[in-house]
């Protein structure tokens, strides 16, 4: 809680926007209309249906499919569905654990309500979008936490002891840092078979981006250590006996905590785009469970992009999010 | 002189060895190989795969196996794929061009616009076309190459002027050698200015950063003073210090570039490494993914040195150091 009142109170617009993003798709199930995988296969590549409001409450226009070519959809004359609030729906686990069916928003079966259109199954592009930013931010925010346990330890070490210890750290990460980040990431898929569960899928990724991602920053921290080791209260610390852990813990987290924390945020993007890049490449997240990345590949062909442009939204979303990360991070380092 | 290169060129030796035991580590480490694929195949008999195993030399211990790896990489030789059943070293010779082609091409696209669109901004800093520019750089960084290759392949459609799909249109091999070049240049444009467009955004707020720096310096005044006129000053002092950062960070940006090149040949069809890659990972062709990693790490170890070999070449104070 402290640290989401602290990016409200320091991050400017874009952390707010980020923090509301973020909470939304926590309960995302319950805000969105549908389940992630609620196939309709009458409104395949369907476009996006807006509640109405009339005299009557707000209803949807009943979409009945012209061509199964061309996949042209025409509202049926006459024929309507209500729009109710707090209603039953597709079954899902709140937070993962507790069950329940209620959904903000939804429509009489066969109506349906859609704010961004339907994929090739009929599936609603907005419930399934919201589900996979949500997994955008947790695999980023455990991969971030990953490499900085990593990262930060192997800064702290390397800079605090320097010699042969600095040697050996610096030079490994060297190696990691002199493969081509796409390589070394297939590299470290290539240890698994390409069609695992999306859950271990989801490790994986995490753990192949922190595999790519702790070098840099190991070498920042060691930077920084370096720098602060010089400082007369450190001195002071050694001298009283402090240990190298009290020291780490006490005296120089803190003291580099702006630093981490701006590193923190602009190392964020790499992961969502990371994640997005491997599930896009049909190595991460496997439909059909939703992910930015998986739901891009989607819209690869000329023909789909043709009948259905709105399943590009994913791929402005990920831009969305990066650029909100990037302008946060410039945000913080700008008022420190 | 020479011992300085040769210094360097001894420092690449423990990271070259670091990061083939790294890929033979990665190849190790997965549960199954090749050959455990194989012997799920009815049609091949036990005795085959432990004589191919014995063969491979996987039945010995892990050291060994990696130092036959390594005498062999020394050898030039990446090993047999499975998939392709070509030897791996054959297959990556055959896809690096392209990709280098890509990666060359991109990079003299971005420096090029990026370069003078800089010092254009930052000699009319917030002017309109500096916020513009900047506004753009924010997105041209934001944006995943893959996005933009998607987006480049709804242009080239909607257009036409853009060939979609492969470095060559099938039929052209047979015509004049002019005509397979244009041809080829056709295919080129689309992924190089993608990939150009991604990288563009963090150079040209790099430049233009620069540039102001080294426009705000006491002797650039002096320079003007003396009555050099701009365009000589531009280009024999400004471009000269300005561009070092642009080339000390070339390196750091190589890896991305790389990356970057390998998404934008998986959504154009451009036969390179990256593609290479991607199947290798698919079928777990496991000596194609090591000879990819090495093959990747090497060209990025190259780059580095040119880039180090430029700055040398264009900065007298990197020289006397």
């Amino acid at each position: 809680m402290t640290a989401a009142r602290k990016i409200l109170a320091k991050g400017g617009l874009a952390g707010k926007i980020l923090l509301l993003l973020f909470s939304a798709s926590l309960v995302g199930e319950f805000l969105v209309p549908y389940g992630y995988n609620d196939v309709r296969f009458d409104l395949s590549y369907a476009p996006a249906i807006f509640p109405e409001m009339t005299t009557s409450g707000i209803i949807v226009p009943v979409l009945e499919q012209v061509d199964p070519v061309t996949r042209s959809y025409r509202p049926v004359p006459g024929k309507t569905a209500r729009v109710h609030f707090f209603c039953r729906g597709d079954r899902y686990h709140l937070f993962g654990i507790f069950p329940s069916d209620r959904h903000l928003v939804c429509a009489d079966s066969p109506g349906r309500i859609s704010f961004l259109g339907s994929d090739a199954l009929g599936r609603d592009l907005f419930s399934r979008l919201v589900i996979g930013m949500r997994l955008s931010f947790l695999l980023s925010l455990f991969g971030v936490a990953i490499s900085f346990l990593f990262g930060v330890t192997a800064g702290l070490v390397s800079g605090y002891w320097g010699g042969w210890i600095d040697s050996v750290i610096m030079r490994t990460g060297e190696v990691f840092m002199a493969i081509p980040s796409l390589y070394l990431l297939m590299g470290f898929r290539a240890l698994f078979p390409p069609g695992i569960p999306s859950g271990e899928a989801a490790l994986v990724i995490t753990g192949a981006l922190a595999l790519v991602g702790w070098a840099g920053l190991a070498r920042v921290i060691r930077g920084v250590t370096m720098s602060l080791v010089r400082e007369d209260y450190i001195l002071a610390a050694r001298a009283s006996g402090a240990t190298p852990r009290e020291i780490f813990i006490n005296h120089l987290l803190p003291n580099m905590s702006p630093y981490l924390v701006v590193a923190v945020t602009l190392s964020v993007p790499g992961f969502i785009v990371g994640e997005a890049g491997l599930s896009f490449l049909g190595l991460g997240i496997a439909p059909p469970h939703p992910s930015l990345g998986n739901m891009l590949a989607d819209a690869q062909s000329l023909t789909v992009m043709r009948t259905a442009p709105w399943l590009l939204v994913s791929g402005f979303l990920v831009v969305l999010l990066v650029l909100l990360f990037n302008r946060l991070g410039d945000h913080i380092r700008e008022n420190d | 002189m020479m011992r300085k290169v040769l210094i360097r060129l001894l420092n690449l030796v423990p990271v070259l060895a670091g990061i083939s035991f790294l890929s033979f580590l990665l190849m190790r480490l997965s549960p199954g190989d090749f050959l455990s694929q194989m012997s799920l195949n009815p049609q091949v008999s036990p005795e085959i795969i432990a004589k191919l195993r014995s063969l491979y030399g996987l039945d010995q211990p892990l050291p060994v196996q990696y130092l036959k790896w390594v005498e062999a990489l020394l050898r030039g030789e990446f090993g047999y794929s499975f998939s392709y059943h070509v030897k791996v070293s054959d297959l990556i010779l055959s896809r690096v061009p392209n990709t280098l082609l890509l990666a060359v091409s991109s990079v003299i696209l971005s420096w090029g616009l990026a370069i003078p669109l800089a010092i254009r901004g930052a000699m009319y800093p917030n002017g309109w076309i500096d916020r513009t520019l900047t506004g753009m750089s924010y997105l041209s960084i934001a944006i995943p190459s893959f996005f933009l290759a998607i987006l480049g392949v709804l242009l080239a459609g909607e257009t036409g002027w853009f060939p979609i799909g492969g470095a060559s249109s099938p039929g052209v091999l047979g015509e004049s050698s002019w005509s397979v070049f244009l041809d080829r240049l056709h295919h080129l444009i689309l992924p190089a200015l993608t990939l150009a467009l991604g990288s563009i955004g963090v150079l040209y707020r790099l430049m233009k950063s620069s540039v102001m720096e080294v426009m705000g310096k006491p002797w650039m005044t002096a320079a003007r003073a003396r009555g050099l006129s701009s365009s000589y000053l531009r280009r024999r002092y400004l471009f000269r210090n300005a561009v070092n950062p642009l080339i000390t960070i070339f390196g750091f940006e190589l890896g991305g570039l790389l990356s970057g090149a390998a998404f934008t040949e998986m959504v154009y069809g451009w036969p390179g490494m990256g593609r290479l890659m991607l199947h290798a990972v698919m079928s777990q062709d496991l000596y194609l993914v090591m000879g990819g990693i090495m093959t990747g790490a090497v060209m990025l170890l190259l780059g580095n040195m040119i880039a180090d070999a430029f700055l040398w070449f264009l900065d007298p104070r990197v020289r006397e150091e």
